[in-house]
């Protein structure tokens, strides 16, 4: 992938990261993959209510949002975690919770001290 | 999702004062304006598109607006934002939601944020962190850059 298109990935994909969590199927594979990475789409299915062919979309659905790598091993089909992203989006959020936090303080603040 | 539910943030704080009271603090422009360091000329009315500008040391002079959800005497107050978004309307908004429940202490304010799946998450965060345009138009050019890149 070139370098401006990773960087724009980082930039405007965080969206697609949540929009791509909102499953709960999805979630599932993100938390195996959290225990497990890389995996075959063969474990990945076992346990799962679903055919291997929904797993399948759903992974390339979190690999579409930069959450999850598809690679080969032999005649084998990986996918793995990519953790910098999820770590991206996780930043954010945290920086929005702290302004929520600041601002609930300066509430407190102005209230009380009325 | 529950828990650890990456799509939603979720505050609280615990004030010593009657509901009533908070519920002012809350919904007065005025008094807004001062613990949420911002000013603005227009009232609160549920559709109301309220215009701010931050009074915030870190991001003074930056405007931004809201529009108003709901208001619920003494039990909630919920707006729609995407502070920091470059054009109205271009993305999609976050909503917020002030809770307040009485507690033998005085009042629980909760404040929940959902919606972050239809909203670019970078420029929310930064909306109030980076000074007056640059941010904007900064990510504006770079944004331009990266789409001729990536095409």
């Amino acid at each position: 992938m070139p370098a401006a298109k990773r960087r724009k990935s980082k930039s405007a994909q965080s969206a697609a990261i949540f929009a791509a969590l909102g499953d709960e199927t999805r979630l599932r594979l993100v938390a195996r993959l959290c225990a497990n990475s890389p995996a075959s789409i063969t474990h990945l299915t076992v346990g799962c209510q679903i055919s291997r062919q929904a797993v399948t979309k759903h992974l390339h659905v979190l690999a579409r949002a930069g959450l999850v790598r598809g690679l080969r091993r032999g005649r084998e089909s990986l996918f793995a975690l990519e953790t910098a992203q999820l770590a991206q989006a996780r930043r954010y959020l945290d920086t929005i919770s702290e302004q929520w936090d600041d601002a609930l303080r300066r509430l407190k603040l102005f209230v009380e001290n009325d | 999702m529950t828990g650890s539910e990456p799509t939603k943030i979720e505050r609280k704080t615990l004030i010593r004062a009657p509901r009533s009271r908070v519920w002012q603090a809350l919904t007065t422009p005025q008094e807004f304006c001062q613990w949420f360091s911002c000013e603005t000329k227009d009232s609160f009315e549920v559709g109301n598109r309220i215009e701010l500008a931050s009074t915030h040391p870190l991001s003074k002079g930056k405007g931004f607006y809201f529009i108003v959800e709901r208001l619920e005497p003494e039990h909630t107050f919920a707006w729609r934002w995407h502070p920091g978004s470059a054009k109205p309307g271009e993305d999609g908004t976050t909503l917020v939601e002030f809770h307040l429940e009485e507690v033998p202490e005085g009042t629980m304010v909760t404040v929940v944020e959902t919606g972050f799946d239809r909203i670019s998450l970078a420029r929310r965060a930064k909306a109030f962190t980076e000074n007056g345009r640059g941010w904007d138009l900064q990510l504006e050019a770079f944004e331009k850059y990266a789409g001729s890149q990536a095409a």
